[in-house]
């Protein structure tokens, strides 16, 4: 029973990272129907950012977030003009390559600044396991969990209920229409990138603890966010929230009662299924599309 | 137009001219240097060992040409950056072969590329290849070995199928344990281990309780502990590196499950311990030699000298100094015998009865026809993480 406990539990714990990474996604998809493909890149050079200042320099946590988050905005702000704003509204999928480009070139300069060894990071919370009724979790799984939870639960407040969230969503609908409707089209995308870059930062701060900091980190972190957006749905925050935890815990369950290796093909396998029956995700809204 | 024709074929006769000179000027064969290819990654992850293992070879040989060479003749390192990439390897070993005349070569980082580059050297190329870093058993023991045609691959260094015995026999005789779980890499190399420590084990007649395998950045391993836990199985035989070795440990301690742990030599290294920290105290791990711990006085000066080179620290991979160090020494001994024929140095190579190195004293022959693994599995160092020191047991 305990073997099971455990394995809900660590599976909950790295689905909650995937979470974490995967909400990115979601705000660059919401707006101008692009996705960032080197979040992952973004979610490490995040990562390497905070084990600067927060390791090396000595800065406090919350400082150290707080500048890693501005510091990757503007980084991805400025990035984004050059390597999808050329492609946007051109009935073009160059984006694609220009996005996968700009990952491989984060993650060559990471490996020149910060080398290519795997670098300890200290968790923000204690180092010791909980333990109760034979089980364990690390205050970081805890903490990353809740991170997840509190990122989705104000994105999604965020789209729903705020003028900003609205003029973002309406972004995706139709460039130009939004325009017509007096939005600033140019501030909505520059916006989008940046907050998810930010939300990259906060991730990549969070997990590096359990992942260790390193240059190609945010490969298969940024591969298993993205299979986790897809589940879940590409424009619900809440969706992937859910989606993530689940699909950690199916990764685990998978690898503890079948076989570890077959662990990430019974999880791609999973995408593949739910694109088959619901497109847009689980939770995502069906799109109609009038031709 | 006309002009730059007449050009062309104008200097493409000067130079043909020259080459004809060259051709018939007398070689001077005696101060002519005696090169050395060393094709192994100057850059990215693994250059930590490539950079180690150059410094070290060009220490050796300048205390060799500072007393005047080899019969007069100075010795010099040609350094090729292969980045772990066993294409650019093979392409770097043909380059240095055929265009520089290297006399003799060092081995790979990747096991790999060491496979691929073995049947091109002795079927075609025929220079002597030493291996100071890849172990994979095959490179060594190869084709040309099994057919008894000449072999001229060499090993200076760790060699998978001794180092699978080792962690074996360390594990049953030492520790006294016998049910054992396997854990390894999804890799070549983890693979390699693997079957390499069934094989020990079915020697034995034990069954390992469970084999288990992990893919690189896997950030937890509690399905691979539980089902180890759930075998029964009271020790943990480890083929992996650094980040996978400290998910391992993190995973244990969330689970208070806490195996001994008797691991290859992936985690031989300062890097193992500035990430596990204090869950790393008593893991065992196997290597070649360790910086830890008293030096024989044959090691002082090499390192000595290595840190007042390029500084305290840099020594990023002690056992492959060790090796590099020595490999130069062996083809030295090679070279003064026979000259600088490769054919001729393999075979002398062959012939070297006892050898006084940093790594080790040889009171046997380092290499014989039959044997090209310098190290026996009694050779390989058992030792012990304790407090951030690989203390030999």
């Amino acid at each position: 029973m305990s073997f099971f406990l455990q394995l809900v539990l660590s599976g909950t714990a790295v689905g909650a990272i995937y979470g974490l990474v995967a909400v990115g996604y979601s705000i660059t998809y919401t707006t101008v129907r692009v996705l960032n493909f080197s979040q992952g890149q973004f979610v490490m050079l995040g990562a390497m950012v905070g084990l600067t200042l927060h390791v090396w320099w000595g800065w406090h946590l919350i400082p150290t977030l707080l500048v890693s988050i501005v510091v990757l905005a503007v980084f991805t702000a400025g990035v984004e003009r050059i390597s999808v704003r050329p492609f946007l509204g051109a009935e073009s999928m160059s984006w694609v390559l220009s996005t996968l480009a700009v990952g491989i070139m984060v993650e060559n300069a990471a490996q020149l600044v910060w080398g290519r060894e795997a670098l300890p990071f200290p968790p923000a919370v204690g180092g010791e396991p909980i333990r109760w009724l034979g089980i364990g979790i690390y205050p970081q799984e805890v903490l990353i969990l809740g991170a997840s939870f509190l990122l989705m639960a104000v994105l999604d407040g965020f789209y729903r209920w705020t003028t900003t969230g609205k003029a973002l969503r309406a972004t995706a609908y139709d460039l130009d229409v939004a325009s017509l409707m007096g939005i600033n089209v140019s501030l909505m995308v520059s916006m989008s990138f940046a907050i998810s870059s930010g939300l990259a930062a906060i991730a990549g701060i969070l997990v590096a603890p359990v992942t260790l900091a390193e240059a190609t980190m945010g490969n298969i972190l940024g591969l298993k966010a993205f299979a986790v957006a897809i589940i879940g749905g590409l424009d619900s925050p809440r969706g992937i929230f859910i989606s993530a935890l689940a699909y950690g815990m199916f990764e685990a369950l998978c690898a503890g009662y079948i076989y570890p290796g077959i662990r990430d093909a019974l999880g791609f396998l999973l995408v593949i299924l739910v694109l088959l029956i619901r497109p847009s995700g689980l939770f995502g809204r069906v799109q109609i599309e009038k031709v | 137009m006309k002009r730059q024709a007449c050009m062309w074929i104008g200097s493409t006769f000067a130079v043909a001219a020259l080459l004809v000179v060259a051709a018939f000027l007398p070689s001077n064969a005696q101060s002519k240097p005696i090169k050395l290819g060393l094709p192994q990654p100057q850059s990215g992850p693994v250059s930590f060992a490539g950079v180690t293992c150059a410094r070290s070879a060009q220490i050796a040989m300048d205390e060799i040409n500072a007393k005047g060479g080899i019969n007069g003749r100075k010795l010099e390192l040609v350094i090729r950056d292969d980045e772990h990439n066993p294409t650019k390897h093979v392409a770097a070993v043909r380059e240095l072969v055929e265009k520089e005349k290297v006399v003799a070569l060092f081995g790979p980082t990747a096991s790999t590329a060491g496979l691929a580059v073995a049947p091109i050297l002795n079927e075609e190329l025929h220079v002597p290849m030493l291996l100071p870093f890849a172990a994979a058993t095959d490179i060594v023991w190869n084709k040309a070995w099994q057919e008894k045609k000449p072999n001229y691959l060499f090993r200076y260094g760790m060699f998978d199928s001794g180092q699978a015995r080792a962690l074996v026999e360390f594990a049953t005789r030492k520790l006294g344990k016998n049910k054992l779980a396997i854990l390894v890499e999804n890799s070549g190399w983890g693979e390699g281990g693997r079957v390499e420590m069934a094989k020990t084990l079915k020697e034995m007649n034990i069954t390992a309780l469970a084999e288990e395998k992990f893919n690189f950045k896997d950030t937890d391993l509690t399905a691979q502990l539980g089902r180890v836990q759930r075998s029964g199985a009271d020790l943990v035989l480890f083929y992996g590196q650094v980040a996978e070795a400290n998910a391992m440990l993190r995973t244990m301690a969330k689970m208070a499950y806490r195996p001994p742990v008797v691991s290859a030599w992936g985690i031989a290294n300062a890097q193992f311990w500035n990430n596990a920290k204090e869950l790393g105290e008593g893991v065992y791990v196997l290597t070649t030699a360790t910086p830890d711990g008293p030096q024989p006085a044959a090691r002082r000066g090499l390192i000595e000298e290595f840190e007042k080179r390029h500084g305290k620290g840099s020594i990023t991979s002690f056992p492959g100094a060790l090796h590099c160090y020595d490999i130069v020494k062996l083809v030295e001994i090679a070279v003064r015998k026979v000259g600088d024929d490769p054919t001729k140095i393999r075979e002398a190579l062959e012939d070297i009865a006892g050898f006084k190195g940093v790594l080790r004293d040889f009171d046997r022959p380092v290499f014989t026809q039959d044997r090209h693994d310098a190290l026996l599995p009694g050779d390989l160092l058992m030792t012990r993480w304790t407090n951030g020191e690989m203390l030999p047991l």
